[in-house]
């Protein structure tokens, strides 16, 4: 099987991200190299001259404590020389040993022995009783070096009680022939070679030890790990000192040290004795010049990276920020923002990358620019083409189903096409033979007006073509020479600059003969209102005569009557009873009351003739329209009813009332009748309210009196306004006119009155009156 | 018309480095790991308790204090010290020491043998390390071992057996006739034991006779010495100061000086002032170096050496000869004497 390994994708990482790691690289490791050269060249001279200053100051330290050792030996071998030991009484021998005891505090006890190992003399800084170290062994090498005229030095031993270093010295007695006659030793406490160490400077803070050929400490400014006899064998140093590492020159050794720290340490052995002195310096204080360099390199290379990160940073955004600006430009462009620039304005390759780059998005900008218009272009243009088309289907189904005949003509040309309509109309086989009429070839000669035709319709052309449009009336004919009535609307239009006149015509022979046919019945109508109006007034003027006769010849009769009366019985008296009676009956009872009943009657007929002419005179009278306030009217009017509305303890309201364009005496009347009848008809039952409003609008004025009286039945409603109608309970005076007046009053304004009632609830009249009057009635 | 796009400006506008702030944190950081690396721990403060037992012993504290301002402990400024000065009296000094571990002190540096035995038993079961000065440690179980003493103290052993037996020595050699040696001494001090432990068989092979009168207080000290001045005959030739306080106090150096000026009886000194005194010598380590040598082991205490494991030291003896009152008593210092002498008060 073969395994693929798929890779992962690289993760996206900003090259600014990516600069600045490389920079930061570049720059660390240049710095690295730097300090590490620095720092190695700097170890190297500082290991040498470390190594040759150990080795002097081991040297210094060895003399230092040779000479301590050379003095005790130089004290001892002047007091032999001097002090004539071997000529002197055992007394002076021990005066001359106590002066030397008190010389030299490190000298605990000083033994003379005689050539036999016989003690001589004696003295001690302890008390007796404490022993000294003189071992066979010890005396054996002490006679045996003496012996061979040297020096003698025992290796180092501690004190019983106080645990310190102690060391047996010793040197030959001669007398002045140069014979050996015993020796002189002396118990040197090792202490007092501490303080010794202790001052020997090793830089600043290191140190220097005695050790002796065992690795035991016998010298050291730390007292206690002397008296703890401590062996150091453990300690690189002290071992190479032991097994006898020959010293090698300008060898530098780091190793742990007494203290249990990392130093730079040396040894150089004493010779005599076999001791060592060991020096320590702390590996910090010995390169302490290195360590300075170090941490001034760590400095420097954190400030480096410090100043790497920031320089690089910032290199890498200046690098990149053009870069970016681009990549965002790019990102922009892509998104078709074509108007995007690179404000990169650097003198290098990159400002010149971003100049051209401006420049290739300006061509780009200029291309797409055409492009998109072009595209832009021809959408509008399809899209207008297809507007137009669906216009051009939308005309041409209206040019093709229009009911009305619609034809271009030019003044020059004449027709230019012309719809089915117009075909039909012209009584034309197609539009082929329409096109071929001329438009003189559509008209009769001359027009009802008398006009030539031709004339004519220059004219009306003319003027369409001044005007833009022109309505005009016109009798066409058709192909085959009917004449019918038209109307012809000529519209100005400009096709691929010509001009042209589009005609309208619609066929109106139809209406003009219900025009014709409506004027005459007008005509008619007048005529008959006319005659109606004459035989009104005629009728009731005329009607008036008879009756005054009917009432003068009543009267008459009834002074006829009057006469016969008073002559009756002489009359009668003649006649039987029966007769008597029925001939008095009639002329005192029957003829009084039908007189009576004539002369009511030709009391009422006058009335009614009065009214009729009172309401043929108002369709007659002329009208004088003037603005009113009907407030006072309504005013006046109640006053003239206060002792009613008393009466009936009334509540009116009168609300604002607008004013009223309108004749002075007919509005008073119409008012004046309204609110006669809604205070006549308050309903006994209950108080009354009237309540008088008013609304105008651009048109009309509306005034509404409305009261909670007896009301009018619903079927009664129709009738209201027809002259001597009364309805309800009759029992008031009147004849049944006042609303007849009002509502033919109100058609003279130009206006009405409206009712709407309900039996016991109330009527309300709403009078409508026409802002201009004069236009009707 | 759309507007033009300044790309790359208004953009990265909120991306902008700010460099002012950069620089600012990167100061910061640069001081705060200087700081860091620079800065100084607050120093400890030791609290140290200083005991002295009885005034001849007091200048130990002024080598201990002086060393230990050498070795970088300042008074005030890093150390404290409670220094008590007693008069010997034991209930005092033990009252002295409890305070001081109830204190929780970090050391206490307790002189001569008494105080230091004292400050032993106070410190059981605390850890609070001693360092003793003066004192002896032969027969007292005050430390283990010179090179281990154990525990938690550590100090400046006083060579009380060498040195008495030494005085013993002197004071045979400036009066080679002194047959009976008059002894009083506190029988209960610590180094009495061991200091007679190496008289008796010295005075023994030396042939002499040692008068003691053992006592255990001052008054008993005094009464002791003033019927010794009412014996007749006296019956010593010779007086040795013994270790102890009532010898070394003004009060009992006093009453002997007294009575041996009045009998014109020789002296052998124990405390340097001793010799000064009317003493013929004295023989002592130094309490200054004592002070100081005691010094060095606080210092390797506080620097965390336990002080049981620290080896006790001892301090060198030295000779003070006042020739005068040798000369006065008619009596001779040798030549070999004078010479092992560190002091000649003449």
């Amino acid at each position: 099987m073969w395994n693929y390994k798929v890779k992962k994708p690289k993760s996206y990482r900003s090259l600014s991200v990516t600069l600045s790691i490389a920079f930061l690289a570049l720059s660390l490791t240049v710095l690295l190299t730097a300090s590490g050269l620095e720092i190695y060249f700097n170890f190297q001279n500082q290991k040498k001259v470390v190594a040759e200053q150990q080795q002097l100051i081991a040297q210094k330290a060895a003399d230092t404590v040779k000479n301590f050792i050379q003095e005790k030996f130089s004290l001892l071998e002047t007091a032999v020389r001097l002090g004539n030991l071997t000529n002197i009484r055992p007394e002076e021998q021990q005066t001359t040993l106590e002066k030397l005891l008190g010389i030299n505090p490190a000298f605990r006890q000083i033994i003379l022995l005689n050539a036999q190992k016989q003690e001589s003399a004696k003295i001690s800084r302890l008390s007796t009783l404490m022993p000294f170290r003189l071992t066979k062994e010890v005396e054996n090498a002490i006679f045996s070096k003496a012996g061979q005229e040297k020096k003698y030095i025992s290796r180092v031993y501690l004190d019983e009680i106080t645990g310190e270093p102690l060391v047996i010295m010793a040197v030959p007695v001669k007398n002045v022939l140069g014979d050996f006659k015993g020796i002189l030793m002396a118990e040197v406490n090792l202490k007092f070679m501490w303080d010794v160490v202790n001052e020997i400077k090793v830089g600043t803070k290191g140190l220097a030890y005695v050790i002796d050929k065992q690795g035991r400490l016998i010298a050291f400014g730390n007292v206690s790990r002397v008296l703890k006899e401590e062996n150091l064998t453990g300690l690189k140093e002290v071992n190479d000192f032991i097994i006898g590492e020959p010293l090698t020159e300008n060898k530098i050794e780091i190793a742990k040290g007494i203290n249990n720290t990392y130093v730079v340490t040396d040894h150089l052995p004493l010779g005599t004795p076999d001791w060592a002195v060991v020096i320590e310096l702390p590996v910090r204080e010995a390169y302490a010049s290195v360590i300075r360099v170090l941490g001034i390199s760590a400095w420097v290379i954190f400030l480096g990276i410090a100043l790497t990160v920031v320089a690089g940073i910032y290199l890498s955004r200046k690098i990149t920020k053009p870069i970016i600006k681009l990549r965002d430009a790019t990102r922009k462009i892509s998104t078709g923002e074509l108007d995007t620039k690179i404000n990169v304005k650097l003198k290098n390759e990159i400002g010149e990358l971003a100049a051209s780059f401006n420049q290739m998005v300006e061509n780009l900008s200029k291309t797409t620019v055409s492009r998109d218009h072009l595209a832009q272009e021809v959408t509008e243009r399809k899209r207008t083409e297809e507007a137009l088309k669906e216009s051009e289907t939308r005309y041409k189904t209206i040019y093709e189903s229009s009911a009305d005949a619609i034809m271009l003509a030019s003044p020059e040309k004449g027709f230019s096409s012309g719809n089915p309509a117009a075909i039909k109309l012209f009584e034309c086989r197609d539009e082929k033979e329409f096109i071929s009429l001329s438009p003189a070839a559509v008209s009769p000669e001359y027009q009802p007006d008398g006009q030539l035709s031709s004339v004519k319709a220059q004219e009306m052309m003319t003027k369409a073509v001044k005007e833009g449009s022109h309505l005009f009336e016109w009798t066409h004919r058709t192909k085959k020479g009917r004449e019918f009535f038209a109307t012809v609307l000529l519209n100005r239009m400009e096709l691929q600059n010509k001009k042209f006149l589009q005609a309208t015509v619609r066929d109106i022979t139809e209406h003009k003969r219900e025009e014709e046919r409506l004027k005459r019945y007008a005509t008619e109508l007048a005529r008959a209102n006319e005659e109606v109006k004459e035989f009104a007034y005629i009728v009731s003027h005329d009607l008036r005569a008879p009756l005054v006769n009917i009432k003068g010849f009543a009267a008459e009769l009834r002074s006829v009557l009057k006469t016969i009366d008073s002559n009756l019985n002489e009359i009668l008296f003649n006649l039987d009873q029966e007769k008597k009676q029925k001939i008095t009956t009639a002329f005192q009872q029957d003829i009084p009351e039908a007189l009576d009943f004539i002369d009511s009657s030709a009391t009422s007929m006058d009335g009614f003739i009065n009214s009729l002419l009172k309401l043929s005179r108002m369709g007659r009278r002329e009208m004088n329209f003037e603005p009113i306030n009907p407030v006072e009217i309504v005013e006046t009017t109640l006053k003239g009813l206060a002792h009613q509305l008393e009466q009936h303890r009334a509540k009116i309201t009168v609300g604002q009332l607008p004013e009223v364009i309108g004749d002075r005496t007919a509005i008073e009347q119409i008012i004046g009748n309204i609110l006669s009848n809604a205070v006549k008809y308050l309903d006994p039952v209950r108080t009354g309210e009237i309540e008088i409003t008013g609304e105008r609008n651009e048109e009309e004025t509306t005034l509404v009196i409305r009261d909670n009286g007896r009301g009018i039945a619903k079927e009664d409603i129709a009738r209201v306004f027809m002259p001597f109608r009364r309805f309800g309970k009759q029992d008031t005076q009147g004849e049944g006119m006042g609303l007849a007046f009002a509502h033919t009053l109100a058609h003279r304004h130009n206006g009405d009155i409206r009712c709407e009632s309900e039996l016991d609830a109330g009527t309300t009249f709403t009078i409508i009156l026409s802002n201009h009057p004069e236009q009707g009635g | 018309m759309s507007t033009k796009t300044e790309v790359g400006i208004t953009l990265n506008k909120h991306t902008e480095f700010n460099w002012q702030i950069a620089l600012v944190i990167l100061l910061v950081i640069t001081i705060g790991v200087f700081l860091s690396i620079h800065a100084k721990k607050r120093p400890r403060v030791y609290r140290v308790g200083i005991i002295s037992g009885a005034e001849p012993f007091v200048n130990i504290a002024d080598g201990f204090k002086t060393k230990m301002t050498g070795l970088g402990y300042l008074e005030g400024k890093n150390i404290i010290y409670d220094f008590k000065k007693m008069d010997g009296n034991p209930a005092e000094i033990e009252q002295v020491l409890n305070k001081f571990v109830a204190d929780k002190l970090d050391l206490i540096f307790a002189f001569p043998s008494e105080p230091a035995v004292a400050a032993k038993a106070a410190t059981r079961g605390t850890n609070i390390p001693v360092v003793f000065a003066m004192a002896g440690i032969d027969g007292n179980n005050l430390v283990e071992s010179v090179r281990h003493p154990g525990g938690n103290i550590t100090g400046v052993r006083f060579p009380g057996l060498e040195s008495t037996v030494k005085r013993f020595e002197f004071l045979v050699e400036i009066v080679p006739r002194a047959k009976r040696i008059y002894l009083v001494y506190d029988k209960n001090y610590p180094n009495t034991a061991t200091a007679l432990a190496g008289l008796r068989p010295m005075a023994k092979t030396k042939g002499i006779t040692l008068v003691e009168d053992p006592v255990t207080n001052l008054e008993e000290f005094r009464t002791a010495v003033r019927k010794r001045a009412e014996a007749n005959p006296i019956g010593i030739d010779a007086i040795l100061l013994m270790p102890d306080i009532l010898n070394n106090l003004p009060e009992g150096f006093g009453t002997i000086l007294e009575f041996a000026n009045k009998h014109k009886i020789p002296i052998g000194g124990g405390m340097g002032l001793t010799a000064d005194m009317g003493a013929m010598f004295s023989f002592v380590p130094d309490n200054i170096d004592q002070g100081m040598l005691a010094a060095s082991l606080a210092d390797k205490i506080f620097k965390g050496t336990p002080a049981g494991s620290i080896p006790v030291v001892t301090p060198e003896s030295h000779l003070r000869l006042n020739y005068k009152v040798i000369q006065k008593l008619g009596l001779t210092a040798t030549e070999g004497l004078l010479g092992m002498a560190d002091e000649i008060i003449r």
